[in-house]
C-alpha cells in the first residue's frame, strides 16, 4: 500500500512549483485514503438488511417494555462476574477511605498523591 | 455507500446524501421508522466499516453500529442541521461509542468478565482472500499505533469516507487540525508500511 505515495525521497524528481507540490500532496493523500478504504472495504460487506432489522427490532421491543428487563436479566444469567464486580468497587470504596481517613494525621500530602495514583490506574482502563 | 469511489475532495454525490440524510433526520422526529432504514442503508455500511477499525474487538462492531441508530432515533429531535452534517453527527455518536466500548472492553477484561478478543482468523482460504486478510491485518497493526486522534481521522476518512469539514465537526475541532492530523497519520502509516514491505 506504500508503494507509489513516496515523494521526493531520490525516487524520482520533486516538484519545484509549490502549487503543483500541494496538488500532488492532495492527490497523494487522497490516493492513500482511497487505498486504505479498499483495503477496508474487502472485510464488511455492504448489506445492511441484517443491520436494519436488529435495529428496527430492538426499537419495537423496547416500545413494547420487553426492553426495559434485559440488564436485569444480564446480572441474573451472570451473577457471579456481577457480584466479584460489586465486591471490587467495595473494596476499593474501603481502601479510598483508608487513605482519606489518613489525610487528617498530617500526611495528607501523601495521601493526596496515592489518590491521584490511584485515579491514574483506573483511568487507564 | 455506492458513491465510493471519489475523486479529489468530496467523493460524487455527496451533498445529495446530506440532503438527503437532512430530510431523513426531519422524518425520523416524526416517528418514520421507514427513514431510519433509509438513514441505516446510507450510513450503515460506513459506521459499520469504522467501528470495526476503531473498536479493539472488531466483532463488536455490529454492536455498535445498532447502538448508533438506536441513539439517532431517540435523539433525533436533538439534532440541529444548522451545527453540522447528519454523517458528522452520527459518526460522533460512533466515536464516542467506540472510545466507551473500548474503555469498558479493557476494564471487563482486566477483572476477567469478559475473555480476551479471539485471534485472527488464519485459516487457509483462497489465495487472494488470505493476502488481503493479510494485508488488513499489517494496516490494522499499523494503525493501532497511531495516537488517538491521528487514528480517529484517518479512519473517518478511509473507513467512513467523510470529507475533511465532517471529520472536524465529528471530532470537535477545525478543519485545518484534521487537514495536519490526516498528513501526520499518513505519513506515519506511510513509514511503517514501507517498513514492514
Amino acid at each position: 500500500m506504500s508503494q507509489g505515495y513516496r515523494k521526493g525521497r531520490g525516487s524520482g524528481p520533486v516538484p519545484k512549483d509549490d502549487a503543483l507540490e500541494e496538488v500532488s500532496e492532495d492527490a497523494l493523500g487522497d490516493a492513500f485514503d482511497r487505498d486504505l478504504a479498499h483495503v477496508f472495504a474487502d472485510e464488511t460487506d455492504e448489506d445492511v438488511a441484517e443491520l436494519s432489522r436488529s435495529v428496527l427490532s430492538r426499537i419495537a421491543r423496547e416500545e413494547s417494555g420487553q426492553g426495559r428487563d434485559a440488564h436485569l436479566a444480564e446480572v441474573l444469567s451472570e451473577p457471579l462476574p456481577w457480584a466479584l464486580g460489586f465486591a471490587g468497587l467495595m473494596a476499593l470504596g474501603v481502601a479510598l477511605g483508608y487513605l482519606a481517613s489518613s489525610g487528617g494525621t498530617g500526611d495528607s500530602i501523601f495521601a493526596y498523591l496515592a489518590f491521584g495514583d490511584l485515579l491514574g490506574l483506573l483511568g487507564g482502563f | 455507500m455506492s458513491d465510493r469511489a471519489g475523486t479529489v475532495g468530496e467523493p460524487p454525490g455527496h451533498n445529495q446524501r446530506q440532503t438527503e440524510a437532512k430530510a431523513l433526520m426531519a422524518a425520523l422526529a416524526n416517528g418514520e421508522r421507514a427513514a431510519l432504514a433509509r438513514l441505516i442503508a446510507l450510513f450503515g455500511p460506513g459506521i459499520r466499516r469504522y467501528a470495526a477499525q476503531a473498536l479493539t474487538v472488531p466483532t463488536e462492531a455490529e454492536d455498535v453500529a445498532q447502538e448508533v441508530f438506536l441513539r439517532a432515533w431517540s435523539r433525533a429531535a436533538g439534532y440541529d442541521p444548522d451545527k453540522g452534517a447528519v454523517s458528522s453527527w452520527l459518526y460522533r455518536i460512533a466515536v464516542n461509542l467506540c472510545i466507551d466500548h473500548n474503555r469498558r472492553g479493557g476494564f471487563r477484561r482486566f477483572v476477567g468478565i469478559d475473555s480476551l478478543p479471539e485471534p485472527e482468523d488464519e485459516s487457509p482460504g483462497a489465495e487472494a482472500g488470505l493476502a488481503a486478510r493479510q494485508r488488513l491485518t499489517q494496516v490494522r497493526r499499523a494503525i493501532k499505533t497511531l495516537p488517538e486522534r491521528q487514528r480517529q481521522a484517518i479512519l473517518l476518512k478511509a473507513a467512513g469516507e467523510l470529507s475533511g469539514t465532517e471529520i472536524a465537526a465529528a471530532l470537535g475541532t477545525s478543519e485545518g487540525a484534521v487537514e495536519q492530523l490526516l498528513v501526520r497519520a499518513r505519513a506515519r502509516l506511510r513509514a511503517l508500511m514501507e517498513k514492514e514491505d
